[in-house]
């Protein structure tokens, strides 16, 4: 059933043909400058996780009770949460627990959904037929759905949320490159190889799969934004992160209580995820462009 | 005429002003927030707290409790109990009547109970088991008889609701029962809606028309809505949003002890819990003080064993057993050979915001003396099943609600107690609490109780963290909030003072 | 009519494998649902009574089929925590959703398509960054987050909307659309940026056909060509994304309805959660996955009548 995931296509086919960019017309150029504002704001957020982890900053979670709630001052640059734990390296913090996420379930997803996908469209028939049907069941559950459903069988916590997320957009995965290992099989340059007498496994490694590269690599980026949004709504449920770590989504949570005194405490973790997720809008809309042979 | 004016005058005043100035005020409509819906309104099959806290308003036992916690008459008028203990004979009180108009009788009781008892009913508790036979004795009398002696029967039956025969089938969703309020209507995650019933036994009451609960499970939500004059009352409010109520001229906040014990529990089975070195040390190195203000913004009475001080009958005071002193911890700790430290695992119920709060805090207090914490958050569910019943933990924080006899509080700890998930073992406090059960001279539980509440501190079986406060939070008009030792929200006796 | 039968066929396939995975994985999940319905105190012998009436004792696969037969019959369960029928208990908390993804639909609609539209006609014209812009910022923001930022500027500061909670249609009408209006926004925000950027694209498409070409040599008036025959000509693809969004704004519902402490759908998943009533969140989740696969073939079919194309091939 390919109309489930017509939403996502269409999105991604829209998008290549609309180029949303920042910038316009479509053009290579533009599509350089949009990654290269993704990359950095992504450096950026990697450059705050990383010195998170260095001493230089208080720990995330070292308490002062009698320090909280403190607005933003030299001290803490970002103010003080209900704990009197410092915001700025919570945040920083919690900007390490964003990218593992992302990326391991990225990475996660990637690796089942191609695999799959990948087997499905080189083997073809009764495979092809079974695959797709699983897969197509699995998109019938919305990605936060199966997510929240995923962690409440498995409990919450790092690993299991990353599994969560990568499990639930495992299909889209599939679904791309099933769609250019049948566009593959077809061409000249496959044919040729076989009628040369290539082995199969050689076709496909050497062959078919640089192909869909591009398309996977375009989707690894929309899913990491995606996976990072997951990740935060899941821990704002309570069902994704473990305090102490922070988590911006559980950060946004525990600072409800307070936020008519604390305006901080909600601003700043929403903002973080805000920035996050558009860096990898556009080093997605970038790459996208970038890699699309009609732009000029 | 002039005289007669003045007279008249006079009179009204004498007669009237007292009785307006003090008297509570009879109509209005109420409404409270609570955060949970009810399960079902089958009193028997009910299990949830959020439950009884509503149906205390529509359901009555034989016997209830006053706000210190002492049992007193309800629909038993009066009661005897044989010299020993074993059996209770109850009168009832005349002139009762089911919400459906029908009058109670002895058959109702008779039929409760035995209800109470049935395997098939699944009713929650265990004491039914006690029962030996009931007796109906004549119109207005009924006798229980016990297997044995046993001290709580009176303070279990209060929540042993009696129910009319005829309105068994569809109890879960039509409530009828005795008590002052009926069930209007009830809409799942909207509200529960109440009114007053008209031919209540108990004269004046009670005050309201009308009881609204709404369903508001967010306490910040909860906390607009009473600024907004939407809600009156709310019950049980986070002490997170306290502030909010400290600082608006028109709400006030009630403060009093909710009678439970939250307590951090560890698996004595377990390494390093078996050592009560280590048991000793992480007592002293918490600091409750800290943790109070921390985790509740000082809203928390500290305690030192598992009882609450509302229960002051009984209470033992060792709140300070262990005072906060790290250097004690860290040199215990050596000696039980954990100097270089050790890692262990805290599960905490992540419904409850308390607990979570508490935990993250003693997780960065052990640090500090080199245990090692990590958290793991689980949903109530998987917490009665793995910690509760199968005991597979290594640390937890938990509240025990509620309690009003001594020996339901501590009963806990004994050996072969089902729920002993502590695995808590020792000879002398068994002996103890099966001397309380026959023990009918207060002095004499008294002594046995103080005895408990002692062995456990001393043995460290867990740290006693607090009795948290029960904030209620209302709208400055509304009056004659009632605290009682149980989790019960009384609007019977609510009135607005305008 | 081969293409429809066709189209049905996968359907109920589909749901046949939607129901078999929701059945797989939560009878993986931990906890012993009998002692749930018992609590704290349970007497070990009323436990194995009941675990007995709940089936839990019979093997997987009996326990699948008898499961399978009856979510056949539209019996999704009885829900342990709250002793109830699952299908009734969504049948109570539906009204606050669907309002709230509907609301949420027209917002969308009403300010997507014309601002794609726009945004098409003024191609390369400063008000078409804007508005991609504006897209790209819309396509990032954490509709929870935003939720909240809405309450903390409505609710607290200015006092104008309701915080959360849910008046009843019945109740009053237009309170009940007050409690709704806050987060029909914050779940729009993300839909109404996506549908903006694809209703600008498929124009985009659409203006540069040479059907328009060649109106627009003919002299026919601007605007009618715009209106009438691009915007038509581009409908398909919004019709298809408004579609699918209907359908996951059940799914975005349930952070919404607790950010706003909405009685949804939503909530009665996560209160089922934190229960461990098991039934119910498989009937919850079972639930919405059947009404996306429903609205999609909906989709699909009107797809079919919009696009003769489609029939063929």
């Amino acid at each position: 059933m390919a109309v489930v995931w017509k939403e996502k296509q269409l999105e991604a086919e829209g998008r290549g043909k609309e180029r949303a960019s920042l910038f316009q017309p479509p053009c290579k150029r533009a599509s350089r400058v949009n990654i290269c504002v993704g990359a950095v704001m992504l450096l950026a957020i990697a450059a705050l996780a990383v010195i998170s982890a260095l001493s230089i900053v208080s720990p995330p979670n070292a308490m002062d009770i009698r320090a909280r709630l403190v607005p933003p001052s030299k001290e803490h640059l970002l103010g003080t949460d209900h704990f009197g734990r410092d915001l700025f390296s919570r945040v920083a913090y919690g900007g390490r627990v964003a990218l593992k996420v992302g990326l391991g379930s990225t990475v996660m997803a990637a690796l089942l959904g191609v695999s799959l996908g990948g087997w499905a469209g080189y083997r073809g028939g009764w495979w092809d037929e079974t695959i797709m049907r699983i897969v197509d069941g699995l998109m019938a559950f919305p990605g936060v759905l199966f997510a929240i459903m995923l962690v409440t069988v498995l409990g919450p916590g790092m690993k299991n949320t990353i599994l969560a997320i990568g499990f639930a957009n495992l299909p889209l995965f599939a679904r791309i490159t099933r769609a250019s290992f049948l566009s593959a099989r077809n061409t000249l340059y496959v044919e040729a190889a076989r009628a040369l007498g290539a082995r199969p496994r050689h076709i496909v490694w050497r062959h078919v799969f640089p192909n869909s590269i591009g398309p996977i690599v375009v989707q690894a980026t929309v899913t990491c934004s995606t996976a990072i949004l997951t990740e935060a709504s899941l821990s704002y449920l309570g069902l994704g992160i473990q305090p102490p770590y922070p988590s911006w989504g559980r950060m946004l949570k525990e600072a409800q209580p307070y936020m008519g005194r604390a305006p901080w405490l909600v601003l700043v973790p929403g903002l973080a995820v805000f920035f996050t997720v558009i860096a990898l809008n556009l080093l997605g809309d970038g790459l996208r462009d970038w890699l699309d042979p009609n732009t000029r | 005429m002039p005289w007669l004016l003045v007279w008249l005058f006079v009179m009204l005043t004498w007669l009237g002003l007292p009785v307006a100035a003090a008297g509570p005020k009879s109509g209005g409509h109420l409404v409270v927030a609570v955060p949970i819906d009810p399960d079902t309104f089958d009193p028997h099959k009910a299990v949830a707290a959020a439950t009884r806290e509503i149906d205390y308003n529509i359901y009555q036992g034989l016997v209830s409790f006053d706000t210190e916690g002492r049992i007193v008459p309800c629909l038993a008028e009066s009661w005897e109990t044989s010299d020993d203990g074993t059996v209770y004979t109850f009168t009832l009180r005349p002139n009762v009547f089911f919400h459906n108009g029908r009058s109670l009788s002895t058959e109702d009781v008779l039929f409760s109970l035995e209800r109470v008892r049935d395997d098939a009913t699944g009713y929650p508790m265990m004491w039914p088991k006690q029962i030996e036979e009931i007796v109906t004795l004549d119109d207005s009398s009924i006798r229980v008889q016990l297997k044995a002696p046993y001290a709580p029967f009176l303070s279990e039956l209060v929540d042993a609701a009696i129910i009319p025969k005829e309105a068994v089938a569809q109890l879960a969703t039509k409530p009828v029962g005795t008590g002052p309020f009926r069930l209007v209507e009830w809409v799942m995650g909207q509200h529960v809606k109440l009114a007053r019933f008209d031919d209540y036994w108990e004269q004046g009451l009670p005050y309201v028309d009308t009881v609204t609960f709404r369903i508001i499970p967010d306490p910040a939500t909860a906390i607009l809505n009473l600024k907004a004059g939407a809600v009156h009352v709310i019950p049980r409010l986070s002490p997170d949003v306290a502030w909010q109520v400290e600082q608006a001229p028109d709400l006030k906040l009630l403060k009093g002890p909710m009678n439970t014990v939250q307590l951090m529990a560890y698996n004595l089975d377990r390494e390093p819990f078996s050592d009560k070195r280590v048991r000793q040390a992480i007592n002293y190195a918490i600091d409750k003080d800290l943790l109070i203000e921390g985790a509740a913004w000082g809203y928390g009475t500290k305690i030192g064993s598992n009882m609450s001080p509302v229960v002051d009958l009984y209470y033992a005071d060792l709140a300070d057993y262990y005072p906060y002193d790290t250097a004690k911890a860290r040199e215990l700790l050596a000696a039980a050979g954990y100097g270089q430290g050790v890692s262990v695992t805290l599960s905490l119920p992540a419904e409850y915001d308390l607990h979570v709060k508490s935990g993250e805090m003693v997780a960065a207090m052990l640090g500090e003396v080199g245990i090692e914490v990590n958290i793991e958050l689980v949903e109530w569910g998987t917490w009665l099943d793995r910690i509760y019943t199968k005991r597979d933990y290594d640390m937890t924080i938990v509240g025990f609600t509620g309690k009003l006899d001594p020996h339901t509080a501590l009963n806990r700890y004994t050996s072969d107690y089902g729920r002993n998930f502590s695995n808590f073992r020792h000879e002398e406090y068994d002996k103890l609490i099966l001397e309380g059960l026959q023990a009918t001279d207060i002095a004499r539980r008294q002594a046995i109780y103080s005895r408990c509440q002692e062995i456990l501190a001393e043995e460290a079986v867990a740290v006693y963290i607090m009795d948290p406060n029960d904030l209620v939070a209302m709208r400055s008009d509304v009056a004659g909030w009632r605290y009682y030792p149980k989790y019960v929200d009384d609007v019977g006796h609510v009135y607005f003072d305008k | 009519m081969q293409y429809l039968s066709r189209r049905t066929a996968a359907l109920l396939v589909t749901l046949v494998i939607a129901c078999t995975i929701t059945f797989v994985v939560f009878h993986i999940i931990p906890g012993d649902p009998a002692l749930l319905m018992l609590g704290t105190e349970a007497d070990p012998e009323v436990l194995t009574g009941l675990r007995q009436e709940l089936g839990l004792d019979l093997p997987l696969h009996v326990q699948y089929l008898n499961w399978l037969k009856a979510v056949l019959a539209g019996d999704l369960g009885f829900s342990t925590r709250l002793k109830r029928p699952v299908a009734g208990l969504i049948g109570e908390r539906l009204p606050v959703t669907i309002s709230l993804a509907v609301l949420s639909m027209l917002l969308t609609l009403v300010i997507s398509i014309p601002a794609g539209a726009y945004a098409a006609t003024h191609h390369g014209q400063p008000i078409d960054y804007i508005i991609v812009f504006a897209s790209q910022i819309g396509m990032a923001i954490p509709h929870f987050w935003l939720g909240i930022l809405l309450i903390l500027l409505f609710s607290m500061y200015w006092k104008v909307l309701p915080p959360g909670g849910f008046v009843q249609w019945s109740a009053d009408p237009w309170k009940a659309f007050l409690s709704l209006v806050l987060p029909a926004f914050a779940l729009a925000t993300h839909r109404v940026a996506s549908l903006t950027r694809i209703t600008r694209a498929s124009m985009l498409d659409a203006l540069t056909q040479d059907y328009i070409r060649t109106g627009q040599s003919k002299g026919l008036p601007k605007l009618s060509l715009i209106y009438k025959h691009a915007l038509k000509n581009s409908l398909m693809p919004i019709v298809t994304v408004a579609g699918m969004q209907f359908a996951s704004l059940l799914a975005g519902s349930i952070v919404a309805e607790e950010v706003f402490a909405l009685p949804g759908l939503g909530r009665l998943l996560l209160q089922a959660i934190g229960y461990r009533d098991l039934p119910l969140v498989q009937g919850i989740a079972l639930f919405i996955a059947i009404v996306v696969v429903l609205v999609n073939f909906v989709t699909d079919i009107l797809y079919m009548i919009l696009d003769p194309r489609v029939r063929y091939k």
